[in-house]
């Protein structure tokens, strides 16, 4: 099958975009008064199908596991150029992996956390490459990891150096990739990502008073802010790094999250505004018909959907007041 | 008061009474216990309540923390960040005497391997809510090994102490009010009989007189 035309998906997504939930949709399941009322909201949308599945509202991992599944396959057929949309798949090879490595120097099978679907990669293939620790059909990004990873590990292992140099390889190749495919929109998208979460590493190991050493192991490639500015930031209080962010795009993103984390200590305000402000990036663009940012939108959206479900599914499940799960909740992206 | 079935016999007296002597020293002695137990089970209690309500406050603070963690990451990323634990905690229970019961010990030991982090993951993917979390039931580990030990302790001599109680108590009103009714039963029988031999003895000496004035007579 001919892959199909950029705005042949554009078209195809904006059809679709009318089906995500909306904000009153949202409002209504965070208001409503159970789990299985807010299953019942769910089941009048896409999610249906989903629904009808679930052996009860506790189950809804499930539902949404599945999405992200259906989601995948949907953008295998739909995008235009697989190799950009799959940079926002990657993660989930990726958690395979730390999985599987982890699993493998514990010596046991953690099978039932691996995420079945939704990775590029065939999940038989990691499993198999790491099992016998033959990586020759694993590709070049991952092969030259998982070798770092072999040989840091061979002294002593520490799980937390397995994840950083996953996240750093993943993110590696994202930019490599960026940059291979000259596409501005998502180097720029993934350059804030790498900073916004950059900046949240930074945060958090000021928290548990770590030096810079540590927080060096943990940033992210690709970010404007190199290791430099940090290493200078680490020497000042926290809140100077609001001033010198001040210019960026998301200046006020740290702004009120780094205020709201220095009056809490709680960084749930920054992860919301982050991930809001990664998505009006989006939507700002997406009236571009026959670039690859409605597409790009649509997958964020759908993704930032499946995070509010999650959300006001946990939030429900355990009782919590609509308040408490509103503090954390999303924007919608329609 | 039943009296016991005894034979109403000079050494069962003299038994019983010994019996009595120790019932009576062994009632002090278990009373003082009980005095003593209740006093240092009144000092734990209090201790246990503040640590069980302080231990409390701080899971449910943590387990609150891991539910917003959960809530924005998928069950997945969570179970990944912590299925490799970087620190070690070795648990040692010996016994401690308390007042002759055996409460357990716990003794624990970090074994921090040197440079390694305390955070098994990696910080790009997992929550900021997850670190709270973490450093929190990593702080309230000593406590809960604390608390499990005095929790244990305090339901260990609650039991002694029953046990004790109902000892006194069986001592203090069934044994001693028995064996003194029993002893003084013994002892009336027993004055009763020599009475009885005394009659029988002057009645004998009565008839022998009477029968010597009648030969002689």
């Amino acid at each position: 099958m001919p892959r199909p035309s950029t705005a042949y998906a554009a078209a195809h997504i904006f059809a679709l975009e009318n089906k995500l939930l909306s904000r009153d949709k949202v409002e209504r399941m965070v208001e409503a008064g159970s789990a299985s009322e807010v299953l019942k909201v769910l089941s009048e949308t896409e999610y249906a199908t989903g629904v009808s599945e679930l052996d009860g509202p506790h189950d809804y991992e499930k539902m949404l596991s599945g999405e992200i599944q259906r989601l995948y396959e949907f953008f295998q057929t739909i995008s235009p150029d697989p190799e950009i949309t799959d940079l926002f798949f990657i993660k989930y090879d990726f958690h395979n992996l730390k999985v599987l490595l982890k699993a493998r120097y514990l010596g046991r099978d953690e099978d039932d956390i691996l995420i079945e679907s939704g990775g590029t990669l065939p999940l038989d293939l990691l499993k198999e490459a790491i099992k016998e620790e033959d990586y020759s059909q694993l590709p070049d990004y991952i092969r030259q990891a998982l070798k770092k990873i072999d040989e840091a590990m061979n002294h002593r292992v520490d799980p937390l150096k397995i994840a950083a140099i996953l996240d750093k390889a993943m993110y590696k190749h994202i930019f490599d990739v960026c940059g291979k495919k000259k596409n501005g929109f998502v180097l720029e998208y993934f350059t804030m990502q790498a900073d916004l979460i950059n900046i949240r590493t930074f945060l958090r190991v000021r928290k548990i008073d770590e030096s810079f050493e540590f927080l060096k192991e943990l940033l992210l490639p690709g970010s404007e802010l190199d290791e430099d500015f940090f290493f200078e930031i680490m020497k000042e209080p926290v809140e100077h790094i609001v001033d010198r962010l001040v210019n960026k795009k998301y200046g006020k993103v740290v702004k009120q999250g780094v205020e709201a984390f220095l009056d809490t200590g709680s960084l749930s305000t920054y992860e919301r505004l982050m991930d809001d402000f990664l998505l009006s990036f989006v939507k700002a663009s997406r009236w571009n018909p026959l670039g690859i940012e409605p597409i790009i939108g649509y997958l964020l959206a759908k993704e930032n959907e499946i995070r509010i479900i999650r959300i006001i599914m946990v939030g429900k499940v355990n009782n919590l007041p609509s308040q408490i799960i509103r503090e954390r909740l999303r924007d919608v992206y329609v | 008061m039943a009296v016991m079935r005894v034979n109403p016999t000079r050494m069962e007296l003299t038994r019983l009474k010994k019996r009595l002597a120790i019932a009576v020293r062994g009632h002090k002695l278990l009373k003082d216990k009980r005095d003593e137990m209740i006093r240092r089970f009144i000092e734990l209690v209090r201790k246990n309540k503040e640590l069980r309500e302080q231990v409390e406050k701080e899971l449910t603070q943590a387990l609150g923390d891991f539910l917003m963690a959960r809530a924005v990451m998928s069950t997945e990323v969570l179970e990944e960040a912590v299925m490799y634990p970087t620190r070690q905690v070795e648990l040692k229970v010996s016994k401690q005497n308390v007042m002759s019961v055996d409460v357990p010990k716990i003794d624990y030991e970090e074994k921090s391997q040197e440079g390694l982090s305390p955070y098994p993951y990696g910080f790009a993917s997992t929550s900021g809510e997850l670190d709270g979390a973490i450093a929190t039931l990593s702080d309230i580990l000593p406590r809960m090994l604390e608390l499990a030990e005095i929790e244990k302790t305090c339901q260990m001599l609650a039991d002694e102490i029953e046990k004790t109680r109902r000892r006194v108590n069986a001592l203090e009103h069934i044994m001693i009010p028995q064996m003194e009714e029993t002893i003084k039963y013994i002892t009336m029988k027993m004055d009763e009989n020599e009475r009885a031999s005394r009659t029988r003895l002057m009645k004998v000496k009565d008839m022998i007189e009477e029968r010597n004035i009648e030969s002689s007579g």
